[in-house]
């Protein structure tokens, strides 16, 4: 017990920094409370951040692998109790709403029954004897955006008792229940669910994205995941944030035909320094990689295929230009040279971090980079 | 010369360094770490609300993607939290010049001194947010949410209401 001590450092508003010792088989919560003793901030209103995530009160703190002389932020907020009045209220009185679905008319659920053939929900048990009605595109935005429906819905993936009804009673399901426990758990999915004012390509493409995640880490079982339904979808669907698809084809595509992607591909595209367009005077592409050759398109392929799929190996990918930097930019190192720039260690350096812009090179040396 | 030729070995150790920084003696307004211990390409942001400002007491949730040929290349910022701001895309992608890499102008305006350039960190890319989320009327040159660039300039009153709105959330949901 005593060898899991670790010493925390805990970084508050308005210059607050602490020092906690604590074991990392206590929680959150434990952690809050021993915050609040030396400080003013009750527990209730402290939020924990540590590595990009909010510390949840009741995870052990060994959860998130804090180790000594870390440092966690403490942020100031409002009380866990005044902000989940509300919905706690709502919440209880029906605590199995599934077990009504279907038979009242003003419950939400039963709603979707009636309407919900398409999207998130299709192919996970409560509802798979609905009725669908394809037909009406604005049925899931409604839905979407009314707080009852939201509510009630995040209620019950929060019920670890539906829960357990839903994967019980789909084989399925049960084949792979702790992931499904934690998709359901997880604060994206719940996110997802309430996300009101976004239109239903967004929500597709989010679960698109979700979807393929989950093949990356899960692997066989989720072939027949519960949101292949909605990732298939999506193929057909004219989604416009899409990043995955559009993304996808500018790889295959040429440069000339980047003008008309980039209206509807949103992600500057990272591979695009490795083509520096003609007119930075540069005449060196001649010495730059062919961006027709075959397996540079496969590289690319399979770094922007690592995106979806939780990005893959990354330390597998093979490095994009073999050849050395002093081949690739001759002619860059030339220009360099005969600007005045004598330096040619430095002159590599520059154009090794500017993708061979031999503008941007120059800034980056009158900087003082690559020293 | 002699470190650079092959990028994969300096950006792991790049990485890692900066992580241990930022878990040790992290900086004021987010925090940073892995998604998954094994892969130093993909870290999970919190950005806490800048007090004073709009977002603040929002709780915002990003993830940073690194190309394999980082430094060089910029990483790609996504937010997760549901965002409304003319310079990120409704899928939550987040679109500043610094984050642009250099030797394509593929906006038309930006200088390649504004853009992508090695030197910056995790660090300098979150600060630049962090501002961006920060100003009172943000910059709508062009944006990357069209809608909300027009809001900001017609209707900055629903504009700010909705952010708030979405702040609220994020609060809520941290809990």
């Amino acid at each position: 017990m005593s060898d899991s001590q670790i010493q925390i450092n805990v970084k508050g508003p308005s210059e607050l920094k602490l020092q906690i010792t604590i074991s990392t088989d206590k929680t959150v919560l434990e952690l809050k409370q021993a915050i609040a003793e030396k400080s003013d901030v009750e527990a209730d209103r402290q939020r924990l951040i540590y590595s990009g995530k909010v510390l949840k009160d009741e995870d052990l703190l060994s959860v998130y692998k804090i180790q000594s002389s870390h440092t966690i932020h403490m942020v100031k907020g409002v009380s866990r109790s005044a902000a989940s009045a509300s919905t706690q209220q709502a919440a209880t009185p029906q605590s199995l709403p599934t077990m009504q679905a279907g038979q009242n008319p003003h419950d939400p659920l039963t709603q979707i029954n009636g309407h919900m053939g398409f999207g998130a929900m299709a192919g996970f048990n409560p509802f798979a004897d609905m009725g669908v009605n394809q037909n009406d595109p604005n049925m899931m935005q409604n839905l979407m955006n009314s707080p009852d429906f939201l509510q009630q819905m995040s209620s019950v993936m929060s019920n670890p008792a539906v829960l357990d009804h839903v994967i019980a009673s789909n084989p399925q399901l049960s084949a792979i229940a702790p992931q499904v426990r934690e998709v359901f758990q997880s604060e994206q999915f719940r996110q997802m669910m309430q996300s009101t004012n976004r239109s239903n390509p967004e929500a597709l493409s989010s679960m698109l994205q979700m979807s393929s995640a989950l093949q990356g880490m899960g692997g066989g079982p989720f072939s027949n995941n519960p949101f292949g339904g909605g990732a298939a979808r999506t193929g057909a669907f004219p989604a416009p944030g899409l990043p995955s698809t559009g993304v996808a084809t500018s790889t295959t595509s040429t440069t000339s035909t980047e003008g008309q992607q980039q209206s509807q591909q949103p992600p500057p595209n990272p591979f695009a320094g490795f083509f520096p367009p003609p007119q930075t005077g540069t005449t060196g592409t001649g010495a730059l990689p062919n961006p027709f050759d075959p397996a540079m398109i496969r590289q690319m392929q399979a770094a922007f295929g690592g995106f979806g799929g939780g990005f893959g190996a990354p330390p597998a990918a093979a490095p994009a230009v073999t050849t050395s930097p002093e081949e690739r930019f001759q002619v860059q190192l030339q220009q360099l040279q005969d600007m005045g720039f004598t330096n040619a260690a430095q002159n590599v350096r520059a154009l090794l971090a500017t993708a061979g812009n031999v503008h941007s090179a120059i800034e980056y040396i009158l900087s003082g980079g690559g020293l | 010369m002699s470190k650079s030729s092959t990028p994969q070995p300096s950006n792991s150790l790049l990485l890692r360094r900066q992580l241990t920084e930022l878990t040790k003696r992290p900086v004021e307004g987010f925090s940073a770490g892995l998604v998954d211990d094994d892969n130093l390409y993909e870290w999970d942001v919190m950005i806490i609300g800048p007090p004073d400002t709009l977002s603040e007491g929002g709780f915002f949730k990003a993830r940073l993607t690194f190309p394999p040929e980082y430094p060089l290349l910029p990483p790609k910022m996504r937010f997760i939290t549901p965002m409304w701001h003319p310079n990120i895309y409704s899928d939550g992608v987040v679109c500043i010049s610094i984050l642009h890499a250099p030797g394509d102008d593929q906006y038309g305006y930006e200088d390649a001194g504004e853009r992508w350039m090695p030197v910056h960190t995790v660090e300098t890319i979150l600060v630049s947010v962090i501002s961006l989320l920060s100003s009172e009327t943000p910059n709508t040159d062009s944006p990357a949410n069209v809608d909300a660039a027009k809001e900001v300039r017609t209707d900055i009153s629903t504009y700010k209401k909705k952010v708030r709105r979405l702040v609220r959330r994020s609060a809520e949901e941290s809990i």
